[in-house]
């Protein structure tokens, strides 16, 4: 998937899925830290608040326990008549503000000797203290909870709150102290009565009502028995307590936070809301003196909330600033790698063969730049190159056509037609040139001098290639030009004469090897010169093959010597004469052996009786390719054969 | 094709190790010439000489045209068999000195 894809863009997308992964990575650890600490810090806060709640709420109740606890020490040091009684607890009613009523209530007998019951019940109306008397034989004080519970226990008790019907409804309390007799009477120490004061608990729910818990959250009281005392929903104060939600909801860890609660523990704990199914977290604890209970709902979500918050923009910053990470990126991306995108496009066209195709302005001095100064310096180079190139293919091409043309004005030169006078019954010939290269040195040239005679030559030029050709040419001009001047001269002299043009103006040093004859087709008279070049074989009509080699000088082209000697010799019909060149017997093959005379003379003895000159050529080139196979010709091979058949001459 | 040269008591020899044809001829001409600017007795040492062919021959007559013009004197020595064979059918036999070897050929040249 990436292979394809740009540079560019796999620089931003790698550079990006990094950075994207480092920050997660320290966004996850930051949050994961961070709710953390806000948890912790959470806690604290709500134990702190709870405490303090605990604490402030505590301070009341027993600065408001203090007051009947006064009253029962008063009463145990000795108030003894009615009327002090009276007006000491008027004065304590009007006095204490949080007061609402005030009893006390004897044991029989225990205030006046003789009186069975007393109960006077002190309270405020309309501004003033009124007292009325419990000792109601429909009520009997003394059987009340609020009575009997502090007797047995002998301390005092806070009684479960309840709901004032007199009062204008509103949730009181009481605190019931007991007293005993003083030391100093008869009864020390025996129970003798209990002071109660009712105070309204309507405070608790203002405290409550201002405690700040993020949103939502709430503290709510609990009574001694777990009845809600303070709740945010009014239909639960006084009305249910926390096990009857519990049931209703079939919520068993909520039945056993009222547990832990109305046992006076503390602590911290999550929980679901059934109801909302909000997950909330609960910090509770007791009031010592009175046996209530606070807990403090904090929703976890409200907890959270400025974290989530944080969170939530974090994110959306990282994201934002990601994006934006990726432009730049990629932006900066695309800058650097441009050059080398219209590098390779500038190169692209150099591929194609628009060697001309400019490459970009880099004026950079980094790796681009020094690599779009190499691809000039390259692309210059490859079109001078290429020019030479186009040049040199040109002119190898225009000198391979000219080589062409002097090939064939070659060839031209050299008498072809075979047989080469078919009207004539004395003599046959067959000859063949095959040059090294396109051009060569070797020549062979006949022609009839006049009716009778015929001319033949064979010759070799130092060399291959044009410039042998060239002095093949000029050598064979003079043959001719020479043979017909002097045409009654005999062989050696005219090769004397060639000789003495050649060595004119020869600074290359380039000699010929030259065999000339003069045969009388008539008489079968045959007169030959040799100017260093290979004897020719004779294949006598009786079949004896021997070598013209006593006839000798040096190639012509290399010194004015004395004159060349002639050669002469009688030759009967049917004799063949085998011209070659040393192409022939310097043929090699593959292991860099000669062909050498002795196979020449031994094709030669093969065909002793043939007297068709095709025939015996072709056989002695056969032989050659024979015997040199995939070897490379190195030299111009040639060869001429003349079969003398006679004036007179008739099949044997 | 090697040429190795040595100078002895005003004596340049050329050895010639090899085939001499057309193809390595020129690299021959080239030295030879260079030589012959500054020397006139010459020796060509033809001992490990294995070939040569017309284009060979031409570049030895080269060079014995050129010590020939200046006055000096040309021996070739240590000819084997077949390149012997080309000289004899050139009659360049007649043409160069020869002598067998070396020493032959020094007092060839001090004659």
């Amino acid at each position: 998937m990436l292979k394809n894809r740009s540079l560019r863009f796999k620089l931003s997308a790698f550079v990006l899925t990094g950075t994207v992964l480092v920050t997660a990575i320290l966004m996850s650890y930051y949050y994961s830290v961070s709710r953390q600490l806000i948890l912790d810090s959470a806690m604290k806060n709500a134990r702190h608040l709870t405490l303090e709640t605990v604490n402030s709420i505590e301070n009341v109740f027993r600065s408001t326990a203090k007051i009947p606890e006064n009253l029962a020490y008063v009463f145990e040091t000795g108030i003894t008549n009615e009327e002090a009684l009276y007006r000491f607890m008027e004065t304590v009613v009007e006095h204490n503000t949080e007061i609402f009523g005030s009893t006390v209530a004897f044991e029989p007998g225990a205030f006046i000797p003789g009186q069975e019951r007393f109960a006077p019940y002190f309270y405020k109306e309309d501004g003033r203290v009124v007292h009325s008397d419990l000792n109601d034989p429909g009520y009997h004080y003394h059987l009340q909870d609020w009575y009997q519970i502090p007797k047995e226990l002998r301390k005092p008790v806070w009684s479960e709150p309840y709901y004032d019907e007199g009062g204008g409804g509103i949730i009181m309390a009481t605190y019931s102290v007991p007293f005993y007799w003083p030391e100093d009477s008869k009864k020390a120490g025996q129970f003798r009565g209990i002071i109660t004061i009712d105070i309204s608990l309507v405070w608790l729910k203002e405290i409550f009502e201002e405690l700040q818990i993020y949103e939502s959250g709430y503290g709510f009281l609990l009574s001694q028995s777990g009845k809600y005392l303070v709740h945010p929903n009014p239909d639960n104060v006084m009305n249910a307590s926390i096990f009857d939600i519990a049931e209703l909801q079939q919520n068993e860890q909520l039945r056993e936070l009222g547990r832990k609660m109305v046992r006076g523990q503390s602590g911290f704990t999550k929980t679901t809301q059934p109801d909302t199914g909000r997950e909330v977290y609960l910090s509770f604890a007791p009031f010592p003196s009175s046996g209530y209970a606070i807990g403090i709902v904090i929703p976890v979500e409200e907890l959270f909330a400025d974290l989530t918050r944080l969170n939530r923009d974090v994110i959306i910053l990282a994201v934002l600033g990601l994006l934006a990470l990726f432009g730049v990126i990629s932006f900066i991306a695309g800058r650097i790698t441009e050059p080398i995108r219209r590098l390779s496009e500038a190169t692209a066209l150099i591929g194609q063969g628009e060697f001309n195709a400019p490459l970009p302005e880099i004026q950079a001095n980094d790796e681009i730049g020094r690599l779009t100064r190499s691809f000039e310096k390259m692309q210059i180079a490859l079109e001078e190159y290429i020019r030479n190139l186009k040049a040199t293919t040109a002119a190898k091409e225009k000198i391979e056509g000219e080589l062409r043309i002097a090939h064939d004005i070659q060839m031209g030169i050299i008498p072809r037609t075979f047989p080469p006078f078919p009207d004539r019954k004395d003599v046959d010939i067959f000859g063949i040139l095959e040059p090294a290269k396109a051009v060569g040195g070797d020549l062979y040239d006949f022609f009839l001098l006049d009716d009778n005679r015929l001319g033949a030559a064979i010759g070799d030029v130092s060399g291959k290639g044009v410039p042998a050709s060239l002095f093949m040419a000029v050598t064979r001009t003079l043959l001719r030009a020479k043979s017909m001047n002097m045409k009654n001269a005999n062989p050696g002299k005219i090769i004397t004469s060639m000789n003495m043009d050649l060595c004119t103006e020869n600074d290359a040093s380039m000699f010929v090897t030259f065999f000339y004859l003069i045969l009388n087709l008539k008489t079968g008279d045959l007169e030959y010169c040799n100017a260093g070049h290979n004897p020719p074989f004779i294949l006598h009509a009786n079949g004896d093959i021997e070598a013209l080699s006593n006839v000798h000088g040096f190639p012509l082209g290399v010194m004015e010597a004395d004159p060349y000697q002639t050669g002469k010799l009688n030759i009967r019909p049917g004799t063949r004469i085998v011209l070659y060149t040393d192409g022939v017997t310097e043929a090699e093959n593959m292991e860099r052996e000669l062909f050498r005379e002795e196979r020449l003379r031994a094709v030669l003895e093969k065909f002793r009786d043939c007297r068709s000159p095709r025939e015996i050529t072709l056989s002695i080139r056969g032989a050659m390719k024979e015997f040199t196979l995939e070897a490379e010709q190195s030299d111009d091979i040639t060869m001429l054969v003349i079969t003398y058949l006679g004036g007179n001459y008739t099949e044997t | 094709m090697e040429i190795k040269t040595s100078l002895e008591n005003g004596v340049m020899t050329i050895e010639i190790i090899g085939h001499l044809d057309t193809m390595t001829a020129p690299v021959y001409e080239k030295k030879m010439l260079e030589l012959i600017a500054g020397n006139q007795q010459f020796i060509a040492d033809c001992t490990q000489l294995d070939y040569i062919s017309s284009g060979g021959l031409r570049v030895l007559l080269m060079t014995l045209k050129n010590v020939t013009n200046k006055g000096g004197k040309l021996v070739l020595c240590g000819l084997q068999e077949p390149v012997l064979e080309v000289f004899k059918i050139c009659r360049f036999d007649n043409l160069f000195a020869m002598a067998a070897d070396k020493q032959s050929a020094l007092q060839q040249i001090i004659k």
